[in-house]
């Protein structure tokens, strides 16, 4: 396979939606990168976070999550983080950008992936200081990733003009 | 809970790129709000520890002080 990264599947939502699945993930690639644009109904703060997990397994599992909040080292999340992005809060049309690259999504070792996300790209800056961070996870689970789901970690929707698109690289 | 309150969710499949939106099952709603729980300890926890750090901070600084130290003079010894 030559070494390029190809569009495997996108999606921008109609609609406001709760969750975004994406099912039969080709096994064909090395790794995945996800990126996403998205903002929630989310009210309170001015971000929101997103989370992920992969196979239908959010339980039992262990992810392990650290990051940066505005240049200065912070404490991890054992979740199933995936970033964060913007919510009702934020300025009119300011969608959150979130990368998530994940190596080796077909091996039988554990999962390990990287994010950057910028969830206020041009607004306040600095409502609590929610630039810019980066992640590392770890999925501790041998099974090939053939599907994941993305929603927020609060009771809201990923709103209408969103867009997540998956590629192999 | 009527078929309008319940979330829904949208299924991509990568095979066909045929994306479906459905009504999200009780498992899957279970899933979610179980997740979401877990995430606002995990915050609260967080929170919780980054505030005593921020406390064990300020009260190192003032001993600091009180020893006679400038601010200047912290800021450099602990940067």
């Amino acid at each position: 396979m030559a070494n390029t990264m190809t569009k495997i599947a996108s999606y921008t939502a109609p609609s406001n939606v709760t969750q975004i699945q994406f099912t039969s993930i080709p096994q064909t690639y090395k790794d995945l990168m996800i990126n996403t644009s998205a903002r929630t109904d989310y009210a309170a703060n001015s971000w929101n976070d997103l989370t992920m997990y992969f196979n239908g397994v959010n339980s039992g599992v262990s992810f392990n999550v650290g990051y940066l909040v505005n240049g200065s080292a912070t404490g991890g999340y054992s979740s199933s983080w995936a970033g964060w992005t913007t919510n009702a809060n934020a300025a009119t049309n300011e969608f959150g950008s979130n990368n998530i690259y994940i190596s080796n999504y077909t091996s039988s070792n554990y999962k390990s992936w990287i994010i950057d996300t910028a969830p206020e790209p041009g607004s306040t800056a600095g409502t609590a200081g929610y630039i810019l961070g980066f992640a590392a996870g770890l999925w501790s689970n041998t099974s090939a990733i053939s599907s994941f789901v993305i929603s927020t970690t609060t009771s809201s929707n990923i709103v209408a003009g969103s867009e997540i698109t998956l590629y192999g690289i | 809970m009527t078929e309008a309150t319940v979330p829904n969710v949208v299924e991509v499949d990568c095979s066909t790129g045929i994306s479906t939106t459905r009504p999200m099952t009780a498992d899957e709603i279970a899933a979610q709000q179980k997740m979401q729980e877990d995430f606002a300890a995990q915050q609260a926890a967080q929170a919780e520890a980054d505030a005593a750090k921020a406390a064990a901070k300020e009260s190192a600084n003032a001993k600091l002080a009180k020893l006679g130290l400038t601010a200047d003079e912290i800021a450099a010894l602990i940067g």
